[in-house]
């Protein structure tokens, strides 16, 4: 719990807001989207309204997008005072319109209610954001990798509910891992070389109390023994006075040949393949302290594999995403379909279809029915196809924008996306091969603007390595530019506009988690 | 402060305590959307204030012990959203944009409410919400978030617990939680609640004891004793809200209010009124000033003014505007010191992170209090201006060093470590077996732990703002939010204290002595002329004596002849000088300023007109006495008044007023140590005798 003294304006602000909208639930939609097939194209959502609601943005959004699959979360407050029965009330929501041209993609829509919790009050300007780097290489990970980004999980969350139960605000993996540059590179400090934008490395937020440094340095500690035993590598956002995000501290390096025994003593049985079928899951609930713990622990009891994960606080409520690995054995058996159950029901499918080991060789039994994730309700979509060879073979750079805007008045179809303006352009530009967002965020605050933050993967043509630096110095300015100039011809007031590209992820200029 | 726990345990026996004052409902309680929404948005908005972007306070001394003082607000309607708007609206019923809302101004304790009455910029007078209207909104809205907390607690699912069933089918708790929470915020907090009544005989469901009895345990459940609402609820129903209904045609409004008179207290009195006794011969009369700025506010002046006569001489204001910043700072230290050797086992790279975190918030401490002190030296030399060519003389600042050595002088040292840190000179502050060069660490846990002490006793997180207004009697100070950094966005408001000390205007000083030097040339001019063999060894009035001595006319055995006019002439004369003399009635500060002047003329008109008593009755020729007398009393008087002025001129080269609203740095910069703080005459204080 956050010191009473001082978040008790936080709940007067947060029972305020729901107080003047009528209700104290949230409206959200989840899609997972994806191919059933290798060879459908790549798909690409962006934008701010969500599936249900077409004629208004939502409050806030998430976007991921990985391999070919992806996940997209909309949070809004409705019009109509409503309240969900129960703390959650999610379903599954039959497509709209008929599908005519199935090009091998699918989108699963869910929707729901969930109540607003009051007591979850973190304000994220206080909070410590760590870097863990299972190696600098790119994203490829194997079965037996999945699970042990499982373990890092499990071990994570429970470092940070023990002892002073600080809550997870953010966790996103895989993450542009970090390296810090040689002396000639780095010159006066200002030189950094271009990150990767998906690598096997996990990035997470904790959200903390300022006037207890001792739960502090008690996370830092346990944190830093994960990495330890396992060979990871960890990053702390630096702490210094007048740091930005975006500058790490580096505490350890990565040790590939610990990382590598530990794995083989750790899972002996699981293979060194690669994944190509997947299953979409989605935990949203109320946000508590320890729900993802909790999760953590039960995947870790069933032996499921974790690919890629990505969790966030949107509107107080907890949205946890996560890729899984369908197991070997069950891969050709099922039609991708999507469906909605509570959670201890909704696990115990997801570990018949995607635990790596036969029934009787679990861990423990689950205690998930008596944690704070017990209301909680799991979407899962799949078997869909992933494909992560063919991601692993581009070195994609990482490019990070962030935006805020006057929201126009209308529709979607009215509504320009500034990521999209801005992939676009890149693409324009002739030295761009390949782009695409991979992590997208965005608040639309009641003022009437919106703000929010991309990460866009971007392949450069024919460019030497140690070249692409320079290459994506003329090129970000040149994209801000241009794109502002299309805003501006839109009827965009330039003094309204206030836009960032850059590929050097401290050139944004953020403070917190907004 | 007491330890957020034990607040939270008070917080939650006063809130059962006032379940035991309520009455059980029988009926659903009203729920009425627009006052729950406009209670909640009130509470929001009057806990950050950050539609108020300029406070002015402009104080008047009415008299030595009573202020007045007139506040003027600055607000801008656009740090508000829509939303927040339509729901402040003041005409629930109406539809489209609301063209007025209700909106909270200020935040003060109830226990020294008073009628007061706001005018906007033109002069017209501006409704107020009345506090039972604002009592209500604010139950309402605080019922609505203690039903947010039951829907959204998980427990509620389960069949097997309290929760369940308070929000399922034992209304009567449920309506008697609401219930007490309207108490409480309407009739205010009781400090020191009774206990409970004894009704452990009843055991039936019905019975009021076991609906008492399940509520209780179902705010128990609910509301942990460090709980947010606990501590929201505890300020609905401790402050008094000043809510005014301002037009939303313009986003910049400009309101004032004048706030009641307040009395002075001084703590030598025991709480009572007045000045203590032995101050009434001071050089200068002190007043403190105490009040607090809401967080939020981004610019704060305070104004003095007084009459012409009076002159300001040193006015300083100090805010513990870093307060949360240097406290956060000191546990971090403690706690890097605690686990110190820990650390450096896990990771040296984390030990050092953590002790650069804290070097560079030392360093930007520094730098800050440093600013603070370069503006009053260089008030110092402006007020030194004034009165004398020499310029005052500071201590020198200190030479080589790290820093980090202890010394009184916290404030340079600090300065020195932010000059050094900034540029590089200190790169590895732990320990490293791998690095040759670093073989020491920079801040062990001892250093650690001392730096922390010293900042907590050094008052370094009190800021100094000195007086720009060059009038001689009036002192204006202007405080600006500075914020440290990223800091989390705090709601405490800024303690803010205004030192000022009043002295009189050179004119009466100069009359008194005037006055003075008058009668003594009267007094030795007849005494000259009446008794010359006095002055037989003084050089020139003895010759003088002797020269008009020759054609006196004595008769012996009698009085003088020409007493009458000896008497008139030293009666008059006095009489006109002291009617031309502007002392000031004794209550006033004037008159508490001019305490020893008062004394000292009427004093001396006293001796003048004993001395014309003398001459009337005596005989001629038995004068001397008297004139004696007359003359060493006299004497005696000018070298009172030559004393006091000495006393102040060193009173006014004095360079730090010795004084607690000083911080202890600056004291100690100036005087190179530090020293014993006095307390001012009077203090007058807008904060509550127990501020929360």
């Amino acid at each position: 719990m956050p010191d009473g003294a001082r978040s008790h304006p936080a709940l007067a602000g947060v029972a305020a807001r729901a107080a003047s909208a009528g209700s104290p639930a949230v409206l959200f939609n989840v899609v997972h989207f994806g191919a059933r097939t290798t060879t459908a194209p790549q798909s690409q959502l962006t934008g701010i309204s969500p599936p249900t609601a077409r004629d208004k943005p939502a409050t806030e959004t998430l976007v991921v997008n990985l391999a070919g699959i992806g996940f997209r979360v909309h949070t809004w407050a409705p019009d109509v005072p409503s309240k969900p029965e129960g703390t959650v009330d999610a379903k599954w929501v039959p497509p709209m319109t008929p599908v005519i041209n199935d090009r091998g993609i699918t989108r699963e829509v869910y929707g729901g209610a969930v109540v607003t919790n009051p007591g979850f009050l973190y304000d994220s300007a206080q909070s410590v954001e760590l870097l863990i780097t299972l190696s600098h290489k790119r994203w490829k990970p194997t079965f037996a990798d999945s699970l042990m980004i499982s373990t890092i999980y499990h071990q994570v969350t429970s470092a940070a509910l023990a002892g002073e139960g600080t809550p997870i605000l953010f966790l996103q993996s895989p993450a542009a891992p970090f390296k810090d540059a040689p002396p000639s590179v780095r010159q006066d400090g200002s030189g950094e070389n271009p990150r990767l934008t998906n690598g096997m490395a996990l990035r997470m937020l904790v959200g903390l109390d300022e006037a207890r440094p001792d739960a502090r340095l008690e996370l830092l500690r346990g944190v830093a023994a994960v990495a330890a035993e396992h060979g990871l590598g960890l990053q702390v956002a630096d702490r210094r006075f007048g740091r930005v995000r975006g500058e790490w501290w580096t505490v350890t390096h990565p040790h590939a040949q610990t990382y590598r025994l530990r794995r083989a003593a750790l899972f002996p049985w699981a293979t060194s393949e690669i994944p190509s079928s997947v299953q979409l899951l989605t935990f949203v609930g109320p946000a508590r302290v320890g729900s993802s713990a909790a999760i953590a622990s039960d995947l870790v009891t069933r032996n499921i594999g974790i690919l890629a994960i990505s969790e966030a606080v949107l509107q107080e409520t907890a949205f946890i995403n996560i890729v899984v690995p369908v197991a070997p054995a069950r891969r050709a058996e099922q039609v991708a379909a999507g469906s909605c159950r509570p959670i201890v029901e909704g696990l115990g499918k997801v570990a018949s279809d995607c635990g790596l080991t036969r029934r009787q060789e679990v861990r423990g039994r689950s205690v998930i029915g008596d944690s704070p994730a017990t209301d909680y309700r799991v979407l899962a979509t799949g078997p869909l196809t992933v494909r992560i060879e063919e991601s692993a073979k581009r070195r994609d750079r990482a490019v990070w924008i962030s935006w805020d805007l006057p929201l126009p008045p209308g529709g979607d179809k009215g509504r320009l996306d500034v990521a999209q303006l801005v992939l676009t352009q890149l693409l324009s530009s002739g030295k761009v091969a390949h782009a695409r967002v991979d992590y997208y965020r965005s608040w639309v605050s009641p003022s009437g603007r919106v703000h929010g933050n991309a990460k866009i993967a971007v392949l450069l043509d024919g460019v030497k390595d140690d070249k692409v630096g320079e290459e994506l110095s003329t090129l970000c300015p040149w994209t801000q530019r241009e794109v502002i100039s299309q805003l501006v011809r839109q009827r965009i007031a330039l003094r309204t506009i206030k836009l960032r590209v850059v590929w050097r992820e401290r050139w944004l200029g953020r403070t917190n988690a907004a | 402060m007491q330890p957020t726990g034990l607040q939270g345990e008070e917080h939650l026996s006063r809130l059962l305590a006032a379940m035991h004052r309520t009455p059980i409902p029988t009926s659903p309680p009203p729920h009425d959307n627009y006052l729950e929404a406009l209670g909640l948005n009130l509470l929001a908005v009057a806990l950050r204030l950050e539609h108020i972007e300029r406070l002015t306070d402009t104080l008047t001394l009415a008299d030595a012990t009573h202020m007045t003082r007139s506040v003027s607000v600055d607000l801008n309607l656009g740090a508000l959203t829509p939303d927040q708007m339509e729901a402040l609206r003041s005409d629930p019923t109406a539809s489209g944009a609301p063209p007025a809302i209700w909106l909270p101004v200020a935040r003060h304790s109830r226990k020294h409410m008073a009628p007061v009455v706001v005018h906007n910029s033109v002069g017209e007078v501006m409704p107020r919400m009345t506090q039972v209207q604002t009592a209500k909104a604010l139950s309402h809205g605080l019922a609505k978030a203690f039903r947010m907390y039951l829907d959204s607690d998980p427990r509620v699912d389960d069949e097997d617990e309290l929760l369940h069933a308070i929000g399922g089918d034992l209304n009567r708790s449920r309506w008697l939680i609401e219930a007490m929470i309207a108490t409480m915020v309407s009739h205010g907090v009781d400090r020191t609640p009774e206990p409970p009544p004894d009704r452990s005989r009843h055991r039936r469901a019905t019975d009021s004891w076991s609906i008492q009895s399940n509520a209780e345990h179902a705010v128990r459940q609910l509301f942990t004793a460090d709980s947010p609402f606990l501590r929201l609820l505890d300020v609905a129903a401790s402050d008094h809200l000043l809510v005014v209904e301002v037009p939303t045609a313009t986003p910049q409004v400009f309101l004032t209010y004048k706030a009641p008179v307040m009395p002075a207290r001084s703590r030598r009195l025991g709480g009572r009124e007045g000045i203590p006794g032995q101050r009434a011969f001071q050089h200068e009369f002190t007043v403190q000033y105490r009040t607090v700025i809401p967080r939020a506010v981004s610019s704060y002046h305070v104004t003095l003014e007084v009459p012409p006569e009076i002159h300001v001489r040193r006015y300083l204001l100090s805010s513990n505007v870093d307060q949360h910043a240097v406290a956060t700072l000191a546990a971090d230290m403690r706690a890097v010191a605690r686990r110190y050797d820990d650390l450096r086992a896990v990771s040296p790279k984390l030990l050092e992170l953590e002790l650069h975190g804290i070097a560079s918030r030392l360093a930007e401490l520094g730098r800050r209090r440093h600013r603070d002190l370069r503006s009053f030296t260089d008030y110092l030399d402006r007020c030194y201006a004034k009165f004398s060519g020499r310029r005052p003389r500071f201590l020198e600042p200190a030479e080589g060093g790290t820093g980090l050595e202890p010394t009184p002088r916290v404030v340079s040292a600090l300065a020195r470590f932010a000059e050094l840190y900034e540029t590089d000179h200190f790169r590895k502050l732990a320990h490293d077996p791998e690095d040759a060069e670093q073989t020491s660490d920079v801040l062990p846990p001892d250093e650690l732990n001392r730096l922390a002490d010293l900042l907590d006793e050094s008052d370094v997180d009190s800021d100094v703002c000195v007086d720009n207004d060059p009038r001689d009697n009036v002192g204006h100070a202007h405080w600006q939010r500075r914020p440290f950094g990223t800091e989390s966005r705090s709601v405490e408001p800024v303690e803010a204290t205004v030192y000022i000390a009043l002295t009189p205007g050179p004119s009466v000083g100069s009359n008194v002595a005037k006055l003075l030097l008058a009668l003594l040339a009267l007094v030795i001019g007849f005494g000259v002329v009446l008794e010359p063999h006095l002055f037989d060894r003084v050089p020139l009035l003895g010759w003088l004596g002797s020269a008009a001595g020759s054609g006196a006319d004595r008769g012996e055995g009698e009085t003088l002849s020409s007493a009458d006019a000896v008497v008139a002439v030293l009666l008059l004369a006095p009489s006109l000088l002291l009617v031309r003399l502007d002392i000031g009635p004794t209550k006033s500060v004037l008159g508490q300023i001019n305490m020893l002047p008062r004394v000292v003329a009427y004093s001396s008109v006293m001796v003048a007109g004993a001395l014309a008593l003398a001459v009337a009755s005596v005989q001629a020729g038995n004068l001397q006495v008297p004139f004696v007398a007359a003359i060493s009393l006299l004497l005696f008087l000018s070298l009172l008044v030559a004393g006091d002025w000495l006393a102040k001129a060193i009173k006014r080269r004095a360079k730090v007023p010795m004084n607690t609203v000083s911080p202890r740095w600056l004291i100690a910069e100036v005087r190179g140590r530090p020293g014993r703080r006095g307390e001012c005459a009077v203090a007058y204080s807008t904060v509550g005798a127990d501020h929360a």
